[in-house]
C-alpha cells in the first residue's frame, strides 16, 4: 500500500511542482537534498587583478599557485611565461625566455612553487616538467619518465603538477596521478578512475559483435581535470566522473576518501540543455577546507576534510565585479582568501572569507583536533549567524555522543535532520536504559507477550461465537455489526464474503463510513506515530487531510477499477459488494498499523530490518485479505484471480494516468490555443 | 514569410476571426487626450557668434552654433555642453563622432513603422535645419530633420542655480514614415578625461561613483553603459536565483559629476518613468568619459514567433517597436554646485529640490524617536508535494516577543507582519483576510492593543505586483499585465505574473474594507522596486501612469488605513511614504564603479525612515552594524517565535536565522546603539559624507553632529578624537 503512495506521490510530483514563487537572495547556498537553501554570505569580493606592471596583459592564463608567503605565480600560457607576483600584487619576476634559451617555455599549463622556493613549471608544449631556482636559474627538467611499462608510444604532456615533501613529482596524465621519482623515474600511477557499470554497456557486451566489442573496450574511464596536493600531503582531485565522485580525496593507495556521491549541480545552457559540473580546479588549506571550482556556473564548492559541504559560493558568470567569465584555476592564501584565475579576463578575482565561514573554519578544524569543548562552542557562533547551518549542528550532535549526552545529541540530530546520526545516539540510549532497567523491561515484555496471546486466542474464539450467531441470523443488524465482521475477517475470509454477499443491506453506509474513518485514522496514526528514524516523513509534516484523501483515492480507484474488469470477466460481485469487502479486508493494516509505529518507537536504524519485516507481513497479509475477498465474491479459480487481479492493477494504473493526463493536457491545450490566438492577433494587427 | 506558413497562418485565422473581433472591438476606450504646451518665443536668435542668452543670480547662459555653455558666478566654472577644438582634437575623430561630439541631442529612430531597424544620428551629422529662437532667460532650438521628416526642439534656459533642458511634447512632430525612439540629451555636459580629477556619481543602490583617474586600470569594465530609471519588468521577474542580479536598483533620477573641483546633479524631473542613464567610458572612440541621460519615446522589443512551418520548436526573433509615442513632456534639471560639488554636494542639492517640489515629504518629526523595525514573519505555505501551512509566529506570540523586547527597554517599534493573511506569505495575489492559524481577528487585535500600549506601530505586509501563476485567486484576461503582442508577461518558466494598476486599486480597495482596527500603516512590496507599462486590452498603461496609479494607490492607504511603507525606494513614492525597506548598503557591482556611497541615504535621511536586510541576516555582524551607523539606518531585524528550520521547505527559505530567542540581545543592544547618542541625528538630515581613509569614515548631519566610523582592527585618531578599532564616536555640533 505504501508503494502505491509513493507512486501516486510521484506522479503528483510531476504535475504540482509548477509555479513556485521565489524569493530573491544572497549568492550562496548549500545543497539540502539537491534543493538549494540559503546561507549567510560566506565569501565577498574583494578585488580584481588585470593589470601586471610592464609584463602587460595575461593571454590565455591557465594555472596559478599561492605559496606560503602568498606570492602568485600565473602560469601565463599564451605568453609562453611565469610571473611571479609579491603579496601586494607586485610583479617580482616574469619569467620569459627566448628560443634559444634552454629554460624556453611552450604553453606552460602549469606551476609549482616548492617549500624552497624553487620553481616546478608545467612546459606542457614542450613535453617536460622544468625545475627551475627561486631567481630562474635552470636546475633540471624532466622529459618523458624512464620506464619500461609505459610503453614507446606514450604521450606526455605534463599541465597541472604539483611536488611532495618527499620529493615525488606528481601530474595528470589522462584518467590516472603518475608519480615521478627525482631521478624522472616513473613510480606509477595512482587513483586511477574507472569506467563506471552501465547496464547499456553489459547488454552490449552480451549482443555485440567482435567490432563492436573492440570499440565498446576502447572506452576509456574519465579523465581528471585536476588536483592539488595539500600542505598536509592529501592528495584532492576532480573528475567528470558522477558516478564514483566527481571531487576526491586520495589516500596514498589512491583510493578515494571522499563519499562516491554527485558533487555539484547540473546547470542549464543558453541552449536550455542541461549540463554536467566541470569542476576545472581544485585546492585545500592548510586546514584541510577544500574549494573546487565549477567552470559553468562560475560557483565554487567547499568542502571540509570529510566531505561534507560547506558552502556554495562565488558571484557567478557575468560582467560585474567578482564574476567570471571562463574561471580555470583556484588557489587559496593563509589568509584564507580565495584566488580565480580567468582565462578569458586574464585577471584574479579575490574572495575575502567572511565572518560566518570564517566561523565554520574554526569550527570544523577544532572539532578535527579534538578540542570537542571548543568545537562546541564555535559550532554555536556559527549557529548564532546561521540558525539552519545543519552540518553545525550535526557537529555538537557528534560530540554529545561522545559526552553521553544522547538525549540533547537526538535533540541535535533531529534539527540536522540526520537520522542516521540520530539512530546512533538513540541506540545507545536504549542500551543504557536496557541496563538500568533490564529486570522491568524483561517483566513487561513477558507480560505483553502473553496477553497479546491470551487476546488472540479470545479474538479468534469471539469470531467464531459471533459468525455462528449471523448465520444463524440471532444478531439483528446495527451500525457497528462490522466489528465482529473485521474480526471474522481475519479468521475465515470466506465466510465474511458469503454473509456480504447474502445480507449486505444490512451493513449500511454509516457503518462503511466508521470503517473507513478506522483506516484513516490508522494510516494517519501510523505515520504520525513511527519514531523519527524510521518514518518516510516526520510526523509534523504528516497531513491528516491529504493522507485520507489519498487512502480513500486508492480504495476506490480500486475498486472501481477491479469492478470495470470483473464485469467482463463474469464476475458475480457488485460494486458496493466490492467496496464493502474491499474495506473490511484492510483489517490487519487497520488494527496493526498503530501498534507497529508505537514498537518502532524502540528502535533505531539499526533495526530498519525488523521494522521492515512487520509492515511487510501487515501490508502482504491486507493485500492476501484483498485477493481472497475478490476470488470468493465472484466466484473465481485461483488463476482467474491472479489474471483479474494483474489486469485490475494495470486499469488502476491507467485510471491514475489519465487523470494525470487530462490535467496536464488540459493546461497544455488551454497554453496552446492561446500562443496560438496572439500570435494571429498580432500577425494580423501589423499587417503581415 | 513563406507560403506554407501563410496559409497555415490563413486557416487558424479564419477559426479565430470571430473571437478576435471580439476582442478587438470590445472595449476600445477613448482616453481624454493630454494636452501639451509649447514653450513660448520672443523672436529668433542669431547664433553665429556666441551670445548670451539667459542669466540668472548664479548662472550666465551662452548660445553658441548649435551649442550652449554655462558659466557659475560664484565660483567662475563654466560648463560646455558639446566638446570643442580647444578641448578636444576633434578634427581627429571620423565625421559620425564629429557630429555626436558637437551636437547637444542624439535622436534613435526607425525609418518605418512596418519594417523596424534603430539608427541614429545627431543634427550635424544629418545635416538637421537647427533654428534659434529666443525664450525667456534661454534660447529654444528647434532641430528639422528634414531627411526623417522628424522635427523636436531642445529648450535651455536657467533658473537660480538650475539649467533645465526640456523638450516639449507640442513640438516633436513626425511629419513623414520616420519614427522617434529615443532621444539622448546633452551627453558631453560634464565630460570628462582620464586625466581629470574628479568622478561620475550614478544611482545604482545606494550610490555608486565612477573616478576617471582610475579609468586606466578598469580594462575589464564595459565601454558604456544604459540603465533604465526605476528598473523593468523582466528585471523584475528575472531577479530570482542565487546569482547576482544583471541590473542594479535605480530609484532616483539622478545623476551627478564632479570635474576638476566643480560639480553639478542632474535630476530628471519630467519623463522620469520614461528614461534611462547611460555613461559611456573613455574606452570608446572619444576618449571622454559621458554621463546623460537618454528620453525614450517609444519602446522596442524583441519578438518571438514561433515558426508554424517548423518542428513547433524554432522561433524566429525581430525587432518591433510601439505604434504610439509616449507623449510626455521631458525636462533635466542641471543644478550646478557651490563648492567643491562632492558627491555630498550633489545629495543635498537633490534632498533640497526634492523637498521644495514635493517630491519628498518630511514625515520624521523632532518628537519621533528611533523605532526598532522589527518584522514577524508569521508563516507561509510549504513547496512540499503536499502544502502545509507552516507556522511560524502567531500573534500571541509575537506580542510575546513584542512584550520581551519593551521590557528590555525598547520604547519604540516599527512591527511589519509578513504573512498575517489567509495562508500566509508569499501565496500572491494573496487573500487577506486575518490568518486564522495565527489566531485570527481576535488575535491580531489583541496584538494591536498590546503594542498601542508598547509604542509599537503595526504594518501589514500586502502585495499587489506579484502573482504566481499557479494562484487561483486572478484572472488571466484581466488581470495581468500583457507585453505589446498582448501575452501575459511573465518569467522564463511561465510561473509568476505582475499585477496591472486597475486590478491593485480594485483589490486593495476591497481588501482595505477589512483590515483590522488599529493597524499603523500598510507595507507595500514590489511598488518601490519595479515599474513596468501594460498593453491590457487596448487601454495601454504607461510606466507614467503605473507609477502614478501606485501613488494614488499609497495616497488612498494614507487616508484610509493611516501610513504606506514601502519594499524598495522609487522616487515616485517617496511623497507618500513613510518607511522604506530594503534600501541596499551597496551599488550593485558594475565593473566601472570605484566605490558605493550612502547617497541614498543622504538624500532621504531625516525625511523617511529606512532599512536594510535584516540583522539577524548579517555574514559580519559587527561590520555591518558599522554600516548601518555610517548610513543611518534603522535597527532592523526579522524575527519568528519558531526556530527558522521550520521555512526550509518554503519559498522563504532565504530567512534562515530568525529564532527570536537568538536575537533577543542583539536587538536590545542594536537598539541602544542606533537610539542612544545616535538618536539625535534620527530627525536631521544627512549634510556631508566622507571617506577620510580607506577604513574610516565620517557622516555630518544638518545639527552639527558629527558620526566617524572605523572599519580598521586598530583604534585610529583624526581631527583629535580616537575612534575605537571596529567603531564608531559620535561627535556632538561645535565641539570637534
Amino acid at each position: 500500500m505504501k508503494l502505491y503512495f509513493r507512486i501516486t506521490a510521484l506522479l503528483l510530483c510531476l504535475v504540482t511542482l509548477l509555479g513556485v514563487l521565489p524569493v530573491s537572495a544572497g549568492t550562496d547556498y548549500l545543497l539540502d537534498d539537491g534543493e538549494k537553501l540559503a546561507l549567510s554570505q560566506a565569501y565577498v569580493y574583494k578585488e580584481t587583478i588585470s593589470l601586471f606592471g610592464d609584463h602587460g596583459e595575461l593571454l590565455v592564463p591557465e594555472d596559478l599557485y599561492v605559496d606560503a608567503n602568498n606570492y602568485v605565480y600565473i602560469a601565463d600560457t599564451g605568453n609562453n611565461a611565469i610571473l611571479v607576483l609579491n603579496d601586494k600584487w607586485e610583479t617580482v619576476r616574469v619569467l620569459r625566455f627566448d628560443g634559444e634559451d634552454k629554460r624556453a617555455l611552450d604553453a606552460p599549463g602549469g606551476v609549482f612553487c616548492d617549500t624552497d622556493g624553487s620553481l616546478y613549471i608545467g612546459d606542457t608544449g614542450n613535453k617536460r616538467i622544468l625545475h627551475l631556482s627561486a631567481e630562474g636559474e635552470y636546475i633540471e627538467e624532466f622529459g618523458v619518465p624512464e620506464s619500461d611499462v609505459l610503453g614507446k608510444d606514450f604521450i606526455y604532456s605534463p599541465r597541472r603538477i604539483a611536488v611532495s615533501d618527499t620529493g615525488y613529482l606528481y601530474t595528470i596524465k589522462e584518467k590516472a596521478l603518475m608519480k615521478i621519482d627525482a631521478n624522472n623515474t616513473f613510480q606509477g600511477y595512482i587513483g586511477a578512475t574507472t569506467l563506471a557499470f552501465s547496464l547499456k554497456n553489459m547488454f552490449i557486451r552480451l549482443f555485440a559483435s567482435k567490432e563492436q566489442k573492440a570499440k565498446l573496450l576502447n572506452q576509456e574511464p574519465p579523465p581528471y581535470l585536476s588536483f592539488a596536493l595539500a600542505r598536509d600531503g592529501e592528495l584532492y582531485a576532480t573528475t567528470t566522473d558522477s558516478a564514483s565522485g566527481q571531487v576526491m580525496k586520495l589516500d596514498v593507495t589512491g583510493a578515494n576518501m571522499f563519499p562516491a556521491v554527485f558533487y555539484g549541480e547540473n546547470s542549464v545552457d543558453a541552449d536550455g540543455n542541461t549540463v554536467a559540473p566541470y569542476f576545472a580546479d581544485i585546492t585545500a588549506d592548510s586546514q584541510s577546507v577544500v574549494t573546487a571550482l565549477e567552470q559553468h556556473t562560475g560557483k565554487l564548492y567547499q568542502y571540509d576534510a570529510d566531505g561534507n559541504l560547506l558552502a556554495v559560493f562565488g558571484y557567478g558568470i557575468g560582467k560585474k565585479k567578482g564574476q567570471f567569465s571562463i574561471p580555470v584555476a583556484v588557489d587559496v592564501d593563509s589568509t584564507g582568501n580565495i584566488y580565480v584565475l580567468d582565462s578569458q579576463m586574464g585577471a584574479i578575482v579575490v574572495y575575502e572569507p567572511t565572518a560566518f565561514i570564517e566561523s565554520v573554519h574554526a569550527a570544523v578544524a577544532l572539532y578535527n583536533a579534538g578540542k570537542y569543548q571548543e568545537a562546541k562552542t564555535a559550532f554555536e557562533a556559527v549557529l548564532a549567524i546561521d540558525g539552519n547551518y545543519d552540518l553545525a549542528y550535526e557537529g555538537i550532535a557528534r560530540i554529545l555522543v561522545k559526552e553521553e549526552d544522547y538525549t540533547g545529541a537526538m535533540d541535535y540530530y533531529r534539527m540536522a535532520n540526520d537520522k542516521a546520526g540520530y539512530s546512533t545516539a538513540f541506540s545507545k540510549q536504549r542500551h543504557e536504559i536496557f541496563r538500568a532497567y533490564f529486570f522491568w523491561i524483561v517483566l513487561a515484555a513477558v507480560v505483553l507477550l502473553v496477553g497479546a496471546y491470551f487476546a488472540v486466542i479470545g479474538l479468534k474464539k469471539a469470531a467464531v461465537v459471533l459468525r455462528g450467531r449471523y448465520f444463524r441470523g440471532q444478531v439483528k443488524a446495527r451500525v457497528f455489526y462490522f466489528v465482529p465482521l473485521l474480526l471474522c475477517m481475519l479468521v475465515e475470509p470466506q465466510e465474511v464474503c458469503f454473509y456480504v454477499k447474502r445480507d449486505r443491506m444490512r451493513l449500511k453506509l454509516p457503518s462503511l463510513l466508521l470503517m473507513w474513518v478506522g483506516l484513516i485514522v490508522a494510516h494517519v496514526g501510523g505515520m504520525m506515530l513511527t519514531s523519527y528514524p524510521l518514518a518516510t516523513t516526520a510526523a509534523e509534516n504528516v497531513n491528516p487531510v491529504t493522507q485520507g484523501l489519498l487512502v480513500m483515492a486508492l480504495l476506490f480507484t480500486w475498486a472501481i477499477a477491479q469492478y470495470a474488469v470483473t464485469a467482463i470477466f463474469s464476475g458475480e460481485a457488485t460494486f458496493g459488494e466490492i467496496v464493502t469487502l474491499s474495506t473490511i479486508s484492510t483489517v490487519p493494516y487497520m488494527l496493526l498499523s498503530v501498534p507497529i509505529a508505537l514498537l518502532s518507537r524502540l528502535m533505531g536504524r539499526g533495526e530498519q530490518g525488523l521494522y521492515s519485516m512487520l509492515t511487510g507481513i501487515m501490508l502482504v497479509w491486507t493485500i492476501v485479505l484483498l485477493l481472497r475477498c475478490l476470488k470468493y465474491a465472484n466466484g473465481y479459480f485461483f488463476g482467474r484471480m491472479v489474471l483479474v487481479t494483474v489486469i485490475t492493477l494495470l486499469a488502476m494504473l491507467l485510471i491514475w494516468a489519465i487523470v494525470l493526463l487530462i490535467y496536464a493536457l488540459g493546461g497544455q491545450f488551454v497554453g496552446f490555443i492561446r500562443t496560438v490566438f496572439t500570435e494571429v492577433t498580432y500577425a494580423l494587427e501589423r499587417g503581415a | 514569410m513563406t507560403m506554407k506558413r501563410f496559409l497555415s497562418l490563413f486557416t487558424v485565422c479564419t477559426l479565430l476571426m470571430g473571437c478576435l473581433l471580439l476582442a478587438g472591438c470590445g472595449e476600445k476606450q477613448t482616453d481624454t487626450e493630454k494636452t501639451f504646451d509649447a514653450v513660448p518665443t520672443t523672436g529668433t536668435l542669431n547664433i553665429s557668434s556666441p551670445v548670451v542668452v539667459g542669466e540668472s543670480e548664479q548662472l550666465t547662459l551662452t548660445a553658441g552654433d548649435g551649442t550652449v555653455s554655462v558659466a557659475n558666478k560664484q565660483n567662475g566654472t563654466a560648463w560646455n555642453a558639446t566638446l570643442t577644438e580647444a578641448v578636444y582634437p576633434v578634427s581627429e575623430l571620423t565625421k559620425i563622432w564629429q557630429g555626436t561630439v558637437q551636437s547637444l541631442i542624439k535622436i534613435s529612430y526607425s525609418k518605418s513603422s512596418a519594417s523596424v531597424q534603430i539608427l541614429s544620428t545627431t543634427p550635424v551629422q544629418a545635416g538637421a535645419k537647427c533654428t534659434a529662437y529666443r525664450i525667456e532667460n534661454g534660447v529654444k532650438f528647434v532641430y528639422d530633420f528634414t531627411a526623417l521628416q522628424i522635427e523636436l526642439a531642445l529648450c535651455l534656459w536657467v533658473e537660480g542655480n538650475q539649467l533645465v533642458c526640456r523638450i516639449p511634447q507640442a513640438e516633436v512632430r513626425e511629419y513623414g514614415t520616420a519614427i522617434l525612439t529615443s532621444v539622448e540629451v546633452m551627453q558631453f555636459f560634464g565630460s570628462a578625461a582620464d586625466t581629470d580629477e574628479g568622478y561620475f556619481f550614478y544611482p545604482d543602490g545606494s550610490g555608486a561613483l565612477m573616478e576617471f583617474q582610475k579609468m586606466p586600470e578598469k580594462k575589464l569594465a564595459t565601454k558604456s553603459y544604459s540603465w533604465l530609471v526605476y528598473g523593468s519588468s523582466s528585471e523584475y521577474l528575472a531577479n530570482t536565483d542565487y546569482t547576482m542580479a544583471e541590473n542594479g536598483n535605480f530609484f532616483l533620477p539622478v545623476f551627478g559629476a564632479q570635474v576638476n573641483g566643480s560639480g553639478f546633479a542632474a535630476v530628471i524631473t519630467e519623463g522620469d518613468t520614461d528614461a534611462k542613464i547611460n555613461l559611456y567610458t573613455s574606452a570608446l572612440a572619444v576618449k571622454r568619459n559621458r554621463i546623460c541621460c537618454e528620453f525614450i519615446y517609444r519602446r522596442t522589443y524583441d519578438v518571438y514567433v514561433t515558426n508554424l512551418d517548423g518542428d513547433g520548436e524554432s522561433r524566429s526573433k525581430f525587432t518591433d517597436i510601439d505604434d504610439e509615442i509616449i507623449a510626455a513632456d521631458r525636462e533635466l534639471r542641471y543644478l550646478l554646485l557651490d563648492g567643491e560639488g562632492s558627491y555630498s554636494d550633489m545629495a543635498v542639492a537633490i534632498r533640497e529640490y526634492m523637498l521644495k517640489t514635493g517630491a519628498l515629504v518630511d514625515r520624521i518629526t523632532a518628537a519621533d524617536q528611533v523605532p526598532l523595525g522589527l518584522d514577524l514573519f508569521i508563516g507561509t505555505m510549504t513547496q512540499a508535494l503536499i502544502s502545509d501551512y507552516q507556522s511560524m509566529t502567531t500573534f500571541a506570540e509575537g506580542g510575546e516577543i513584542l512584550q520581551l523586547l519593551a521590557d528590555r527597554g525598547v520604547k519604540a517599534f516599527d512591527v511589519t507582519l509578513e504573512g498575517w493573511n489567509k495562508d500566509g506569505y508569499g501565496q500572491w495575489p494573496a487573500d487577506y483576510r486575518v490568518n486564522g492559524q495565527a489566531g485570527g481577528k481576535t488575535g491580531l487585535h489583541a496584538l494591536t492593543g498590546l503594542a498601542q500600549s508598547l509604542g509599537a506601530r503595526v504594518w501589514l505586509n500586502m502585495n499587489y505586483v506579484d502573482v504566481a501563476a499557479d494562484g487561483s485567486r486572478f484572472s488571466i484576461k484581466r488581470d495581468i499585465i500583457r507585453n505589446r503582442s498582448n501575452s501575459p508577461v511573465t518569467d522564463l518558466i511561465d510561473s509568476r505574473y505582475l499585477l496591472t494598476a486597475a486590478s491593485a486599486h480594485k483589490w486593495f480597495a476591497a481588501d482595505s474594507k477589512r483590515l483590522p482596527a488599529g493597524v499603523a500603516g500598510v507595507a507595500f512590496e514590489g511598488f518601490g522596486s519595479t515599474l513596468y507599462n501594460d498593453y491590457q486590452g487596448n487601454n495601454l498603461t504607461e510606466r507614467g501612469d503605473m507609477a502614478a496609479s501606485w501613488s494614488d494607490l499609497l495616497a488612498t492607504a494614507n487616508e484610509t488605513v493611516g501610513a504606506s511603507a514601502v519594499y524598495g525606494g522609487n522616487a515616485y513614492l517617496l511623497n507618500r511614504a513613510s518607511r522604506l525597506h530594503g534600501i541596499p548598503m551597496t551599488d550593485s557591482g558594475f565593473s566601472v564603479s570605484d566605490r558605493s556611497v550612502p547617497f541614498y541615504q543622504m538624500v532621504v535621511h531625516g525625511s523617511v525612515a529606512y532599512s536594510t536586510e535584516p540583522a539577524n541576516l548579517f555574514y559580519d555582524y559587527d561590520a555591518q552594524v558599522l554600516k548601518l551607523i555610517e548610513y543611518g539606518y534603522m535597527p532592523y531585524f526579522k524575527l519568528t517565535y519558531e526556530r527558522s528550520e521550520g521555512l526550509k521547505s518554503t519559498t522563504s527559505n532565504t530567512l534562515f536565522s530568525s529564532y527570536y530567542a537568538a536575537y533577543l540581545d542583539k536587538a536590545e543592544a542594536l537598539y541602544t546603539v542606533l537610539s542612544g547618542d545616535l538618536g539625535q541625528v534620527w530627525d536631521a538630515y544627512m549634510t556631508a559624507h566622507e571617506a577620510l581613509g580607506e577604513t574610516l569614515f565620517c557622516t555630518t548631519y544638518s545639527n552639527g553632529v558629527r558620526v566617524y566610523v572605523n572599519y580598521s582592527s586598530e583604534a585610529v585618531e583624526v581631527d583629535g578624537i580616537t575612534i575605537p578599532a571596529l567603531g564608531y564616536v559620535v561627535q556632538e555640533g561645535g565641539k570637534a
